[in-house]
Protein backbone atom coordinates (compact mmCIF):
# COMPACT_ATOMS: atom_id res chain seq x y z
CA UNK A 1 0.00 0.00 0.00
CA UNK A 2 1.44 3.39 -1.03
CA UNK A 3 -0.54 5.11 0.53
CA UNK A 4 -0.25 7.84 -2.15
CA UNK A 5 -3.43 10.42 -2.91
CA UNK A 6 -5.96 9.28 -5.00
CA UNK A 7 -6.54 11.40 -7.87
CA UNK A 8 -9.93 12.66 -8.63
CA UNK A 9 -11.02 14.23 -11.80
CA UNK A 10 -14.37 15.66 -12.59
CA UNK A 11 -16.19 18.62 -14.16
CA UNK A 12 -18.92 20.27 -12.00
CA UNK A 13 -21.26 19.61 -14.36
CA UNK A 14 -21.42 16.11 -13.92
CA UNK A 15 -23.72 14.75 -11.71
CA UNK A 16 -21.84 10.77 -11.57
CA UNK A 17 -19.27 13.10 -10.52
CA UNK A 18 -21.08 14.70 -7.41
CA UNK A 19 -21.90 11.19 -6.14
CA UNK A 20 -18.00 10.41 -6.04
CA UNK A 21 -17.25 13.69 -4.54
CA UNK A 22 -19.84 13.25 -1.71
CA UNK A 23 -18.28 9.01 -1.28
CA UNK A 24 -14.47 9.78 -2.06
CA UNK A 25 -13.94 11.39 1.21
CA UNK A 26 -14.67 8.55 3.55
CA UNK A 27 -13.43 6.28 0.95
CA UNK A 28 -9.87 7.81 1.22
CA UNK A 29 -9.81 8.10 4.60
CA UNK A 30 -10.58 4.26 5.38
CA UNK A 31 -7.44 3.53 3.50
CA UNK A 32 -5.91 6.54 5.00
CA UNK A 33 -5.58 8.23 1.74
CA UNK A 34 -6.02 11.89 0.82
CA UNK A 35 -8.01 12.80 -2.14
CA UNK A 36 -6.35 15.05 -4.38
CA UNK A 37 -9.36 16.92 -6.16
CA UNK A 38 -8.85 18.04 -10.15
CA UNK A 39 -11.36 19.56 -11.92
CA UNK A 40 -11.52 19.43 -15.62
CA UNK A 41 -13.23 20.83 -18.82
CA UNK A 42 -15.05 17.71 -20.48
CA UNK A 43 -15.63 19.54 -22.97
CA UNK A 44 -11.79 19.73 -23.94
CA UNK A 45 -11.88 16.17 -23.15
CA UNK A 46 -14.41 15.46 -25.61
CA UNK A 47 -12.51 17.59 -28.06
CA UNK A 48 -9.94 14.66 -28.33
CA UNK A 49 -11.82 11.98 -27.94
CA UNK A 50 -15.00 12.59 -30.45
CA UNK A 51 -17.41 12.03 -26.63
CA UNK A 52 -20.56 13.40 -26.50
CA UNK A 53 -22.61 14.73 -23.35
CA UNK A 54 -24.81 11.20 -22.53
CA UNK A 55 -27.61 13.24 -21.90
CA UNK A 56 -27.51 14.23 -25.51
CA UNK A 57 -27.58 11.00 -27.04
CA UNK A 58 -31.04 9.89 -28.14
CA UNK A 59 -32.34 6.84 -25.67
CA UNK A 60 -28.87 7.22 -23.44
CA UNK A 61 -30.26 10.91 -22.24
CA UNK A 62 -33.52 9.93 -21.34
CA UNK A 63 -32.08 6.85 -19.71
CA UNK A 64 -29.13 8.45 -18.11
CA UNK A 65 -31.58 11.56 -16.56
CA UNK A 66 -33.51 8.34 -15.07
CA UNK A 67 -30.23 6.36 -14.26
CA UNK A 68 -28.71 9.49 -12.28
CA UNK A 69 -31.89 10.10 -9.91
CA UNK A 70 -32.06 6.54 -9.20
CA UNK A 71 -28.04 6.08 -8.35
CA UNK A 72 -28.37 9.53 -6.18
CA UNK A 73 -31.51 7.86 -4.40
CA UNK A 74 -29.58 4.68 -4.01
CA UNK A 75 -26.38 6.45 -1.90
CA UNK A 76 -28.93 8.56 -0.21
CA UNK A 77 -27.56 12.21 -2.03
CA UNK A 78 -29.51 14.72 -2.54
CA UNK A 79 -29.00 16.04 -5.71
CA UNK A 80 -31.07 19.35 -7.48
CA UNK A 81 -30.01 19.95 -10.84
CA UNK A 82 -29.43 24.04 -11.04
CA UNK A 83 -31.87 26.52 -12.69
CA UNK A 84 -28.83 26.92 -15.15
CA UNK A 85 -27.64 23.98 -16.34
CA UNK A 86 -25.14 23.35 -18.23
CA UNK A 87 -23.23 25.87 -16.41
CA UNK A 88 -19.79 27.39 -17.62
CA UNK A 89 -17.47 25.32 -14.79
CA UNK A 90 -14.77 27.44 -15.86
CA UNK A 91 -14.28 29.41 -12.65
CA UNK A 92 -14.60 27.12 -10.49
CA UNK A 93 -11.95 24.70 -11.84
CA UNK A 94 -9.64 27.75 -11.85
CA UNK A 95 -10.39 28.59 -8.37
CA UNK A 96 -9.98 24.96 -7.14
CA UNK A 97 -6.16 25.16 -8.30
CA UNK A 98 -5.72 28.01 -6.73
CA UNK A 99 -6.96 26.82 -3.32
CA UNK A 100 -4.09 23.92 -4.13
CA UNK A 101 -1.57 26.13 -4.10
CA UNK A 102 -2.71 27.75 -1.24
CA UNK A 103 -3.51 25.15 1.34
CA UNK A 104 -3.51 22.12 -0.19
CA UNK A 105 -6.04 20.98 2.52
CA UNK A 106 -8.41 23.63 1.50
CA UNK A 107 -8.70 22.58 -2.05
CA UNK A 108 -10.85 19.52 -0.87
CA UNK A 109 -12.95 21.43 0.96
CA UNK A 110 -13.74 24.28 -1.73
CA UNK A 111 -13.91 21.38 -4.12
CA UNK A 112 -16.55 19.57 -2.17
CA UNK A 113 -18.46 23.19 -1.30
CA UNK A 114 -18.92 24.07 -5.16
CA UNK A 115 -20.15 20.90 -5.80
CA UNK A 116 -22.67 20.94 -2.91
CA UNK A 117 -23.88 24.73 -3.97
CA UNK A 118 -24.46 23.95 -7.53
CA UNK A 119 -25.53 19.96 -7.19
CA UNK A 120 -27.38 20.74 -3.95
CA UNK A 121 -28.34 23.84 -2.90
CA UNK A 122 -29.14 25.80 -6.79
CA UNK A 123 -26.49 28.55 -5.86
CA UNK A 124 -25.12 29.67 -9.31
CA UNK A 125 -20.70 29.12 -9.62
CA UNK A 126 -20.83 29.85 -13.17
CA UNK A 127 -18.85 33.57 -12.34
CA UNK A 128 -16.00 34.33 -10.29
CA UNK A 129 -18.40 36.03 -8.13
CA UNK A 130 -20.49 33.35 -7.43
CA UNK A 131 -17.45 31.22 -6.65
CA UNK A 132 -15.49 33.60 -4.62
CA UNK A 133 -18.59 33.59 -2.72
CA UNK A 134 -17.77 30.07 -1.68
CA UNK A 135 -14.48 30.02 -1.34
CA UNK A 136 -15.34 32.97 1.62
CA UNK A 137 -17.36 30.36 3.22
CA UNK A 138 -14.86 27.35 3.90
CA UNK A 139 -12.21 30.73 4.97
CA UNK A 140 -10.37 31.74 2.00
CA UNK A 141 -9.60 35.20 0.79
CA UNK A 142 -12.82 36.60 -1.85
CA UNK A 143 -10.77 39.54 -2.90
CA UNK A 144 -7.10 37.29 -3.39
CA UNK A 145 -9.53 34.42 -5.80
CA UNK A 146 -11.23 37.16 -7.56
CA UNK A 147 -7.60 38.58 -8.86
CA UNK A 148 -6.33 35.80 -8.86
CA UNK A 149 -9.20 34.17 -11.39
CA UNK A 150 -7.75 37.15 -13.63
CA UNK A 151 -4.51 36.28 -13.83
CA UNK A 152 -3.02 34.35 -16.91
CA UNK A 153 -1.11 32.08 -14.72
CA UNK A 154 -4.33 31.15 -13.04
CA UNK A 155 -6.02 30.08 -16.37
CA UNK A 156 -2.76 28.30 -17.89
CA UNK A 157 -2.72 26.10 -14.74
CA UNK A 158 -6.09 24.23 -15.67
CA UNK A 159 -5.18 24.20 -19.23
CA UNK A 160 -2.02 22.54 -18.32
CA UNK A 161 -4.07 20.31 -15.72
CA UNK A 162 -6.51 19.49 -18.39
CA UNK A 163 -3.56 18.14 -21.11
CA UNK A 164 -1.82 16.44 -18.35
CA UNK A 165 -4.97 14.67 -17.52
CA UNK A 166 -5.62 13.39 -20.80
CA UNK A 167 -2.31 12.19 -21.21
CA UNK A 168 -3.06 9.72 -18.22
CA UNK A 169 -5.84 8.49 -20.38
CA UNK A 170 -8.66 10.90 -18.31
CA UNK A 171 -11.66 10.97 -20.33
CA UNK A 172 -14.78 11.47 -18.63
CA UNK A 173 -16.08 12.42 -15.12
CA UNK A 174 -15.42 11.44 -12.40
CA UNK A 175 -12.24 9.46 -13.45
CA UNK A 176 -10.36 8.17 -10.23
CA UNK A 177 -6.77 6.91 -10.26
CA UNK A 178 -5.10 4.40 -7.45
CA UNK A 179 -1.72 3.96 -7.34
CA UNK A 180 -1.78 4.41 -11.52
CA UNK A 181 -5.30 2.68 -11.97
CA UNK A 182 -7.63 4.29 -13.39
CA UNK A 183 -11.68 4.13 -12.95
CA UNK A 184 -14.25 6.06 -14.81
CA UNK A 185 -17.68 5.88 -12.94
CA UNK A 186 -19.33 6.79 -9.61
CA UNK A 187 -19.95 2.92 -10.09
CA UNK A 188 -16.54 2.07 -9.34
CA UNK A 189 -16.23 2.86 -6.53
CA UNK A 190 -16.94 -0.31 -4.87
CA UNK A 191 -14.24 -1.58 -6.70
CA UNK A 192 -11.71 1.06 -5.84
CA UNK A 193 -12.34 0.14 -2.36
CA UNK A 194 -11.48 -3.29 -3.05
CA UNK A 195 -8.47 -2.02 -4.86
CA UNK A 196 -6.92 -0.32 -2.46
CA UNK A 197 -7.82 -2.95 0.07
CA UNK A 198 -5.93 -6.06 -1.83
CA UNK A 199 -3.29 -4.22 -4.25
CA UNK A 200 -5.24 -5.00 -7.47
CA UNK A 201 -6.21 -8.06 -9.10
CA UNK B 1 -45.53 -7.63 -11.83
CA UNK B 2 -43.70 -9.51 -9.55
CA UNK B 3 -43.87 -12.83 -11.40
CA UNK B 4 -42.83 -11.90 -15.02
CA UNK B 5 -39.16 -12.66 -16.06
CA UNK B 6 -36.40 -9.89 -16.37
CA UNK B 7 -35.11 -9.45 -19.56
CA UNK B 8 -31.82 -9.92 -19.86
CA UNK B 9 -30.35 -8.30 -22.94
CA UNK B 10 -26.76 -8.93 -24.65
CA UNK B 11 -24.56 -8.73 -27.42
CA UNK B 12 -22.04 -12.07 -27.94
CA UNK B 13 -19.35 -9.30 -28.38
CA UNK B 14 -19.65 -7.66 -25.28
CA UNK B 15 -17.52 -8.84 -22.81
CA UNK B 16 -19.43 -7.00 -19.68
CA UNK B 17 -22.41 -8.80 -21.21
CA UNK B 18 -20.45 -12.07 -20.81
CA UNK B 19 -20.07 -11.21 -16.95
CA UNK B 20 -23.97 -10.06 -16.66
CA UNK B 21 -24.80 -13.92 -18.27
CA UNK B 22 -22.83 -15.64 -15.18
CA UNK B 23 -24.37 -13.11 -13.02
CA UNK B 24 -28.06 -12.56 -13.91
CA UNK B 25 -29.52 -15.74 -13.00
CA UNK B 26 -28.52 -16.20 -9.80
CA UNK B 27 -29.69 -12.40 -8.83
CA UNK B 28 -33.08 -13.43 -10.35
CA UNK B 29 -32.77 -17.21 -8.36
CA UNK B 30 -32.36 -15.08 -4.96
CA UNK B 31 -35.85 -13.14 -5.76
CA UNK B 32 -37.77 -16.10 -6.68
CA UNK B 33 -37.50 -14.97 -10.48
CA UNK B 34 -36.85 -15.84 -13.67
CA UNK B 35 -34.73 -14.51 -16.78
CA UNK B 36 -35.45 -14.07 -20.04
CA UNK B 37 -32.14 -13.87 -22.17
CA UNK B 38 -32.58 -11.65 -25.31
CA UNK B 39 -29.52 -11.29 -27.75
CA UNK B 40 -29.32 -8.30 -29.87
CA UNK B 41 -27.22 -7.23 -32.67
CA UNK B 42 -25.23 -3.77 -30.76
CA UNK B 43 -24.91 -2.39 -33.97
CA UNK B 44 -28.38 -1.73 -35.02
CA UNK B 45 -28.81 -0.32 -31.29
CA UNK B 46 -25.74 2.35 -32.21
CA UNK B 47 -27.11 3.59 -35.50
CA UNK B 48 -30.25 4.66 -33.19
CA UNK B 49 -28.12 6.17 -30.73
CA UNK B 50 -25.55 7.72 -32.71
CA UNK B 51 -22.99 5.98 -30.52
CA UNK B 52 -19.69 4.02 -31.58
CA UNK B 53 -17.94 1.10 -30.17
CA UNK B 54 -16.31 2.06 -26.99
CA UNK B 55 -13.31 0.46 -28.52
CA UNK B 56 -12.97 2.88 -30.89
CA UNK B 57 -13.03 6.23 -28.99
CA UNK B 58 -9.46 7.47 -28.47
CA UNK B 59 -8.22 7.13 -25.05
CA UNK B 60 -11.67 5.75 -24.09
CA UNK B 61 -11.01 2.34 -26.31
CA UNK B 62 -7.51 1.30 -24.27
CA UNK B 63 -9.25 2.25 -21.26
CA UNK B 64 -12.17 0.15 -21.91
CA UNK B 65 -9.94 -2.91 -23.00
CA UNK B 66 -8.20 -2.99 -19.16
CA UNK B 67 -11.59 -2.43 -17.35
CA UNK B 68 -12.86 -5.01 -19.26
CA UNK B 69 -10.41 -7.24 -18.80
CA UNK B 70 -10.50 -6.09 -14.87
CA UNK B 71 -13.46 -6.22 -14.73
CA UNK B 72 -13.93 -10.44 -15.50
CA UNK B 73 -11.45 -11.03 -12.98
CA UNK B 74 -13.47 -8.73 -10.61
CA UNK B 75 -16.09 -11.50 -10.72
CA UNK B 76 -14.24 -14.38 -11.76
CA UNK B 77 -15.16 -15.21 -15.15
CA UNK B 78 -12.08 -16.67 -17.70
CA UNK B 79 -11.77 -13.86 -20.40
CA UNK B 80 -9.45 -13.45 -23.65
CA UNK B 81 -9.91 -10.88 -25.73
CA UNK B 82 -10.67 -12.83 -28.75
CA UNK B 83 -7.77 -11.67 -31.73
CA UNK B 84 -10.86 -10.77 -34.26
CA UNK B 85 -13.33 -8.50 -32.05
CA UNK B 86 -15.57 -7.15 -32.75
CA UNK B 87 -17.37 -9.83 -35.01
CA UNK B 88 -20.20 -10.55 -36.60
CA UNK B 89 -22.94 -11.89 -33.89
CA UNK B 90 -25.31 -12.41 -36.34
CA UNK B 91 -25.69 -15.99 -36.72
CA UNK B 92 -25.43 -17.12 -32.86
CA UNK B 93 -27.64 -14.72 -32.20
CA UNK B 94 -29.49 -16.14 -34.95
CA UNK B 95 -29.08 -19.58 -33.32
CA UNK B 96 -29.79 -18.98 -29.60
CA UNK B 97 -33.64 -17.93 -30.84
CA UNK B 98 -34.31 -21.16 -33.23
CA UNK B 99 -32.81 -22.84 -29.83
CA UNK B 100 -35.13 -21.03 -27.60
CA UNK B 101 -38.09 -21.78 -29.26
CA UNK B 102 -37.73 -25.33 -29.63
CA UNK B 103 -35.73 -26.41 -26.22
CA UNK B 104 -36.03 -23.19 -24.17
CA UNK B 105 -34.13 -25.17 -21.77
CA UNK B 106 -31.10 -25.05 -23.86
CA UNK B 107 -30.73 -21.93 -24.87
CA UNK B 108 -29.04 -20.86 -21.68
CA UNK B 109 -26.98 -23.19 -21.79
CA UNK B 110 -25.93 -22.70 -25.48
CA UNK B 111 -25.54 -18.98 -24.85
CA UNK B 112 -23.08 -19.62 -22.31
CA UNK B 113 -21.12 -22.49 -24.74
CA UNK B 114 -21.31 -19.09 -27.48
CA UNK B 115 -20.29 -16.99 -25.40
CA UNK B 116 -17.31 -19.14 -24.15
CA UNK B 117 -15.95 -19.80 -27.33
CA UNK B 118 -15.94 -16.11 -28.52
CA UNK B 119 -14.61 -14.40 -25.34
CA UNK B 120 -12.37 -17.11 -23.50
CA UNK B 121 -11.35 -19.85 -25.80
CA UNK B 122 -10.44 -17.41 -28.70
CA UNK B 123 -12.80 -18.96 -31.12
CA UNK B 124 -14.31 -17.57 -33.77
CA UNK B 125 -17.93 -17.57 -33.88
CA UNK B 126 -19.19 -15.21 -36.49
CA UNK B 127 -19.53 -18.39 -39.29
CA UNK B 128 -22.74 -20.46 -39.06
CA UNK B 129 -20.53 -23.59 -38.78
CA UNK B 130 -18.55 -21.94 -35.78
CA UNK B 131 -21.82 -22.18 -34.43
CA UNK B 132 -23.34 -24.85 -35.09
CA UNK B 133 -19.94 -26.83 -33.75
CA UNK B 134 -20.73 -24.82 -30.14
CA UNK B 135 -24.47 -25.83 -30.63
CA UNK B 136 -23.21 -29.91 -31.16
CA UNK B 137 -20.68 -29.60 -28.13
CA UNK B 138 -23.38 -28.97 -25.59
CA UNK B 139 -25.89 -31.57 -27.35
CA UNK B 140 -27.32 -30.08 -29.86
CA UNK B 141 -28.26 -30.97 -33.70
CA UNK B 142 -25.17 -29.77 -35.97
CA UNK B 143 -27.23 -30.11 -39.04
CA UNK B 144 -30.17 -28.74 -37.80
CA UNK B 145 -28.71 -25.44 -36.83
CA UNK B 146 -27.08 -25.26 -39.83
CA UNK B 147 -30.57 -25.57 -41.88
CA UNK B 148 -32.14 -23.10 -39.31
CA UNK B 149 -29.96 -20.49 -40.13
CA UNK B 150 -30.85 -20.47 -43.59
CA UNK B 151 -34.18 -19.89 -42.57
CA UNK B 152 -35.70 -16.61 -43.72
CA UNK B 153 -37.77 -16.91 -40.04
CA UNK B 154 -35.33 -17.48 -38.45
CA UNK B 155 -33.33 -14.35 -40.12
CA UNK B 156 -36.21 -12.62 -39.34
CA UNK B 157 -36.89 -13.16 -35.89
CA UNK B 158 -33.58 -11.62 -34.76
CA UNK B 159 -34.20 -8.65 -37.09
CA UNK B 160 -37.55 -8.55 -35.03
CA UNK B 161 -36.39 -9.26 -31.51
CA UNK B 162 -33.27 -6.24 -31.84
CA UNK B 163 -35.95 -3.97 -33.01
CA UNK B 164 -38.13 -4.37 -30.66
CA UNK B 165 -35.54 -4.25 -28.14
CA UNK B 166 -34.53 -0.57 -29.78
CA UNK B 167 -38.13 0.13 -29.18
CA UNK B 168 -37.88 0.03 -25.37
CA UNK B 169 -34.83 1.51 -24.83
CA UNK B 170 -32.05 -0.76 -24.87
CA UNK B 171 -28.97 0.98 -26.44
CA UNK B 172 -26.23 -0.87 -24.86
CA UNK B 173 -25.10 -4.67 -23.58
CA UNK B 174 -26.20 -5.72 -20.98
CA UNK B 175 -28.85 -4.18 -20.61
CA UNK B 176 -31.80 -5.78 -18.13
CA UNK B 177 -35.45 -4.50 -18.07
CA UNK B 178 -37.00 -5.62 -14.53
CA UNK B 179 -41.01 -4.60 -13.87
CA UNK B 180 -40.63 -2.62 -16.36
CA UNK B 181 -37.25 -0.37 -15.09
CA UNK B 182 -34.16 -0.30 -17.21
CA UNK B 183 -30.90 -0.82 -16.10
CA UNK B 184 -27.56 -0.76 -18.55
CA UNK B 185 -24.38 -2.47 -17.72
CA UNK B 186 -23.13 -4.84 -15.54
CA UNK B 187 -22.10 -2.03 -13.29
CA UNK B 188 -25.87 -1.89 -12.37
CA UNK B 189 -26.75 -4.99 -11.35
CA UNK B 190 -25.98 -4.02 -7.59
CA UNK B 191 -28.96 -1.32 -7.66
CA UNK B 192 -30.91 -3.72 -9.50
CA UNK B 193 -30.30 -6.72 -6.82
CA UNK B 194 -31.90 -3.50 -3.98
CA UNK B 195 -34.45 -2.80 -6.64
CA UNK B 196 -35.86 -6.43 -6.27
CA UNK B 197 -35.50 -6.19 -2.75
CA UNK B 198 -37.33 -3.41 -2.48
CA UNK B 199 -39.27 -3.13 -5.54
CA UNK B 200 -38.35 0.30 -6.12
CA UNK B 201 -36.54 3.09 -4.34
Amino acid sequence: MSGAPIEFYFEFNSPYGYIAACKLGDLAAKHGREVDWKPILLRALFEVTGGRPLAQLPLRGDYMMHDFARSAAYHGIAYRQPDVYPFPPVAAARAVYWAKDQDPAKAGELGLALYHACSRDNVDIATPEGVAGIAANVGLDKDALLAALETDAVKNRLAREIEAALKKGVFGSPFIIVDGEGFWGADRLGMIDKWMQTGGW
Amino acid sequence: MAGTPIEFYFDFNSPYGYVGAHLIDNIAERYDRTTDWYPILLGVAFEKTGAKPMGDVPIKGAYQALDAARVCRYYGVTYKHPDKHPFSSTAASRAFYWVKDKDPGQAKGFAMALYKAALADNEDISAPASVARVGASVGLDQKEIMDALQDPAVKQRLVDETNTAVEKGVFGSPFVIADGEPFWGVDRFEILDEWLVTEGF
